[in-house]
C-alpha cells in the first residue's frame, strides 16, 4: 500500500521529529512566568510563584495557578481542550483557547517581567 | 453541473459531516491542540482520486462550513479552512505527480493539515510558544494520515464506483 522510497522518506522524517522533540527536551525549563494573550496582545503577566485565581477576558476563561503549575480552570468554549490539557509549567508548553482567542504561555525573560512592571 | 453531479456531491458531503459528527463522539485522548483523526478526510481522498478537485473542494468547503456554523465558531471555521485547504492542495499536487500511493498522499495530507492549524494558531494568539507542539503534532498527523490512508486505499481499490463523471 505504500511504496518503498515513500516508506524511506516517512520514517526520515519521523526520525526528524524524534529528535526535534529530544532538542526539545533538553530546553525544557520550569518558568517564572505566566504570560496570558488575548487576541494577540499581552494583557496579563503572572508570577507562576504566586498562587491565585485569575478571571480573563470577562470570564471567557479562568486561570489559575497553584503549586508553581498554571492551567485553565473553566472555558466558555464548546471544546473545552484548553482546559482538558492540564497544567504547564515549562517554558515548551502553552494552552491556548483559539475560539476565545486566548493563550497561556510560560516565560522566563526579562521582557514580560518588564511589562509585569508596568 | 447536472442534477446527478449535484446529488452525489450531496451524498459525499453528507458523509464528511457524518464522519465529522462521529469522531466527535470519540473521547479525546490526546490533549494537544490540533489533533484529531480526521475522519472526513477519508470522504475527501476518494471523492479527489475518483471525481477531481473541483468536487472535492466543494465538498471540503461545504463540510468544514456546516460543521463549524453547527458546532463550532468563527475562529474554529477559520482554523479548520486553513488546515484543511492546505491539505486538500498538498495532496492535489501530489495526486497530479503520480507517482504516490494513495497512503503517502494522506499522510502528507495529514501533516499539512496540522501544519495549517498550528500556524493559524500561532499567528491568531501572537504566541510563539505553540510551535514548540509542532514535532508531536506533526506525528499525530503522519498516524491519523496512515490508518486515513488505508481506509481510502482500501475504498479507492475495493469499491466499484458505478457512476463516473467526466473529467
Amino acid at each position: 500500500m505504500i511504496k518503498k522510497k515513500e516508506n524511506i522518506v516517512v520514517v526520515i522524517v519521523i526520525l526528524v521529529l524524534l529528535l526535534s522533540l529530544f532538542i526539545i527536551k533538553t530546553i525544557k525549563k520550569e518558568g517564572k512566568y505566566v504570560i496570558v494573550r488575548l487576541d494577540g496582545e499581552i494583557v496579563n503577566v503572572y508570577d507562576l510563584s504566586e498562587n491565585g485565581t485569575y478571571v480573563l477576558n470577562d470570564g471567557s476563561n479562568i486561570l489559575c495557578i497553584s503549586n508553581y503549575k498554571a492551567f485553565l480552570l473553566k472555558a466558555t468554549c464548546p471544546d473545552k481542550l484548553c482546559v482538558k490539557q492540564g497544567e504547564i509549567d515549562e517554558i515548551t508548553e502553552s494552552i491556548v483557547c483559539l475560539p476565545n482567542k486566548i493563550s497561556i504561555a510560560i516565560s522566563n525573560n526579562k521582557e514580560s517581567y518588564e511589562y509585569k512592571k508596568n | 453541473m447536472n442534477i446527478k453531479k449535484i446529488s452525489f456531491i450531496s451524498i459525499f458531503t453528507t458523509l464528511a459531516l457524518i464522519m465529522s459528527y462521529i469522531e466527535m463522539q470519540i473521547p479525546t485522548f490526546i490533549m494537544i491542540p490540533g489533533v484529531k483523526l480526521g475522519l472526513a478526510n477519508i470522504v475527501i481522498v476518494v471523492v479527489l482520486y475518483k471525481y477531481g478537485l473541483k468536487e472535492s473542494v466543494i465538498i471540503n468547503l461545504l463540510r468544514i462550513a456546516i460543521i463549524n456554523t453547527l458546532f463550532g465558531s468563527v475562529i474554529s471555521f477559520i482554523y479548520a479552512f486553513i488546515g484543511g485547504f492546505l491539505s486538500l492542495f498538498m495532496m492535489f499536487l501530489l495526486k497530479i505527480c503520480n507517482k504516490f500511493s494513495y497512503v503517502f498522499v494522506s499522510i502528507m495530507g495529514g501533516i499539512s493539515h496540522n501544519i495549517g492549524q498550528i500556524i493559524v494558531a500561532v499567528i491568531i494568539t501572537n504566541t510563539k510558544e505553540i510551535l514548540y507542539y509542532l514535532p508531536v503534532l506533526i506525528l499525530f498527523g503522519i498516524i491519523s494520515g496512515v490508518i486515513i490512508g488505508i481506509i481510502s486505499a482500501v475504498i479507492l481499490k475495493k469499491i466499484h464506483f458505478k457512476y463516473e463523471f467526466n473529467n
